[in-house]
């Protein structure tokens, strides 16, 4: 890579570092992980960084390098015998406050990875169908089953929530 | 559950608890990265030097045809000035087939380790290929007059089978052997081949006698044996029932007759294994081989005595002394002289050795190496059971020693096939991980 190319990937990984790592984190639940994730992302970045500089969004470049490395970090064989999360109850509790957030956070780490990040791209990041389906590389078909798939995994281990759900609409 | 809500739920979660990133993580980021990238870049190039030094190293011994040399002329057979030395880096005749062989003898020693190995030598070029026999056994094998073909039969295998292998193909093929069987352990021998490389004689072991006994199978403690003639082509077989020990055959110039020596009377015999009429070899012939003259006229016969002459037209003319020094012939080279295995005294050497009949001149024609290449760098190799392709040795040229064994010696095999299966691992691996890498880039 030349000087300028690196200078131009070294501002851009100062300045996105934060941002990406809050992502990774929302993806994995750990900000020690996280911080892994964003750096082998950054890596593959450096290798590919004239192309991913003449993509139409350099962002939801780095984005979609983020969440393949997240889930390719899941599907080692490391991270299947090692849960970077403590202990997690049995059954999530209903929303009070911080709890609520724990529980929640809980419930994420027990589906799975593509799901997670389904829900995390398209509720925590907001980022429409479209969006998701680009930054996982699915059709936004796909998005939208596995989205379905995922919430009604979130229904099984929270159903405390879906109650309250109700009782708060009604 | 519906989509605003969770959005909410989400939107409440908020981290507050996040962590600073640690000081110079840009810096350390930049480090790792250029350091990846170098990895890539070494093992990429690693990969591609592998790949190119396997497939030079094996591509053009494996898949291009060698370079013909002028030797490669079959009208030029040749005899090497000196033998190769016993390796055991070279290849075998059905793997990496050497083309026609002038020779073809066990080389070895048996002082203290066994050490034995049946070889064929090129007759085209200085080629050196292993028979695929047991090294310590000594099957009956025998090589055909044009060269191009040994006949082998394993007694291991208990079988009436021949196995033909072409030297210039590495090919093997089955012939089969008249039915037999012994109650004295007696097996099948190699007797000679007509010159036209079409009939092979062998002895086979005559029916077990009604009492069963294995007196009866013997005489002079001798088995005894039938004489049968192999046509190879149609590898259909006759049967002449001697009944006798049988000590050697020999087929006429014209390969119409063949002549056996047995221990009361001798038989000529057709081609249909029909007696047409009797020779008389001389006595003390325990041991022994014939070569009947390309004229037609003389049989050499070898004999613990020597090696002494008949003349097989009954014409009265002039036979040579015998050659009383020499006791293993090997064939005619020319009408007035013959080949014979010698030794060379003063250079402790074994050697071939042309010797005239007329005035029992002497010229050697090759040397076996005499360093100590057996039994772990302890003995001198020696040759045994040498024979020649006697269709080529008339016309044959001295060559100068430059041996070929071949390029797929077993060892090299074995480490080749590990090594390229390595490579190839190594390389299934790096492309899987490379793919993987650049589906996460996207």
């Amino acid at each position: 890579m030349r000087t300028e190319q690196e200078l131009e990937y070294i501002e851009y990984v100062r300045a996105r570092s934060v941002t990406l790592r809050r992502l990774a984190y929302r993806l994995c639940g750990d900000w020690h992980t996280a911080e892994d994730v964003v750096q082998k992302a950054f890596v593959l970045l450096y290798r590919h960084w004239r192309r991913a500089n003449q993509a139409a969004s350099l962002d939801a470049y780095v984005r979609r390098m983020v969440v393949n490395a997240y889930l390719e970090d899941r599907r080692g064989w490391w991270a299947r015998q090692v849960t970077t999360v403590a202990d997690l109850p049995a059954q999530a509790q209903p929303d009070q406050g911080a709890d609520g957030r724990l529980d929640l956070l809980a419930a994420l780490a027990r589906i799975s990875p593509g799901q997670r990040a389904v829900l995390v791209l398209r509720y925590w990041e907001q980022l429409d169908i479209a969006e998701t389906a680009e930054t996982l590389g699915c059709s936004a078909g796909t998005v939208k089953s596995q989205t379905s798939l995922a919430i009604a995994a979130l229904r099984r281990l929270m159903p405390d929530y879906v109650r309250s759900g109700r009782e708060e609409r009604q | 559950m519906t989509d605003p809500d969770l959005a909410t739920r989400f939107a409440a979660i908020e981290t507050t608890d996040e962590p600073a990133l640690p000081t110079g993580f840009a810096e350390q980021t930049l480090r790792r990265a250029r350091r990846s990238q170098r990895r890539r870049r070494a093992s990429g190039w690693a990969a591609l030097a592998l790949t190119v030094v396997a497939v030079l190293a094996v591509a053009p011994w494996q898949a291009w045809p060698q370079r013909p040399t002028p030797a490669d002329q079959p009208d030029r057979p040749s005899l090497p000035a000196e033998f190769a030395d016993l390796s055991r880096f070279t290849s075998h005749a059905t793997d990496r087939p050497g083309g026609r062989a002038i020779a073809l003898y066990e080389f070895g020693s048996s002082e203290l380790f066994t050490t034995w190995q049946t070889l064929v030598a090129g007759a085209d070029r200085d080629t050196y290929r292993r028979l695929d026999l047991p090294d310590n056994a000594a099957p009956p094998v025998s090589l055909s007059p044009d060269g191009r073909s040994v006949m082998f039969f394993e007694e291991r295998t208990g079988t009436d089978e021949f196995t033909l292998l072409d030297l210039t193909t590495g090919r093997t093929s089955v012939r089969h052997s008249s039915a037999w069987a012994s109650n004295v352990g007696a097996s099948i021998t190699m007797l000679a081949w007509s010159p036209d490389s079409r009939y092979l004689a062998y002895a086979v072991p005559a029916p077990s006698p009604n009492d069963g006994r294995a007196e009866s199978s013997l005489r002079g403690g001798q088995p005894l044996r039938d004489v049968a003639i192999l046509d190879v082509v149609t590898d259909t077989t006759v049967r002449y029932p001697a009944n006798s020990p049988i000590f050697a055959a020999a087929f006429s110039p014209d390969g119409q007759r063949l002549a056996v020596q047995s221990d009361q009377n001798s038989p000529i015999l057709s081609l249909r294994a029909e007696k047409v009429g009797e020779w008389l070899p001389p006595t003390g012939t325990a041991d022994s081989a014939l070569a009947w003259s390309p004229d037609g006229r003389l049989m050499a016969v070898q004999t613990n005595m020597g090696i002494r002459f008949v003349d097989m037209t009954g014409s009265g003319g002039t036979v040579p002394n015998s050659l009383r020094y020499d006791s293993s012939v090997l064939g005619w080279r020319s009408p007035t002289s013959i080949v014979v295995e010698g030794s060379d005294d003063d250079a402790d050497t074994d050697t071939l050795v042309e010797v005239s009949v007329v005035d029992g001149h002497r010229t050697v024609l090759s040397r076996f190496p005499t360093t100590r290449s057996c039994e772990y760098g302890q003995h001198r190799c020696r040759p045994y059971r040498i024979q020649l392709a006697t269709n080529l040795i008339a016309d044959a040229t001295i060559r100068p020693s430059a041996p070929d064994r071949g390029p797929w010696v077993p060892v090299v095999h074995a480490a080749t096939t590990l090594g390229a299966g390595a490579l190839g691992v190594a390389l299934v691996l790096l492309i899987l991980r490379r793919r993987r890498r650049r589906r996460a880039a996207r």
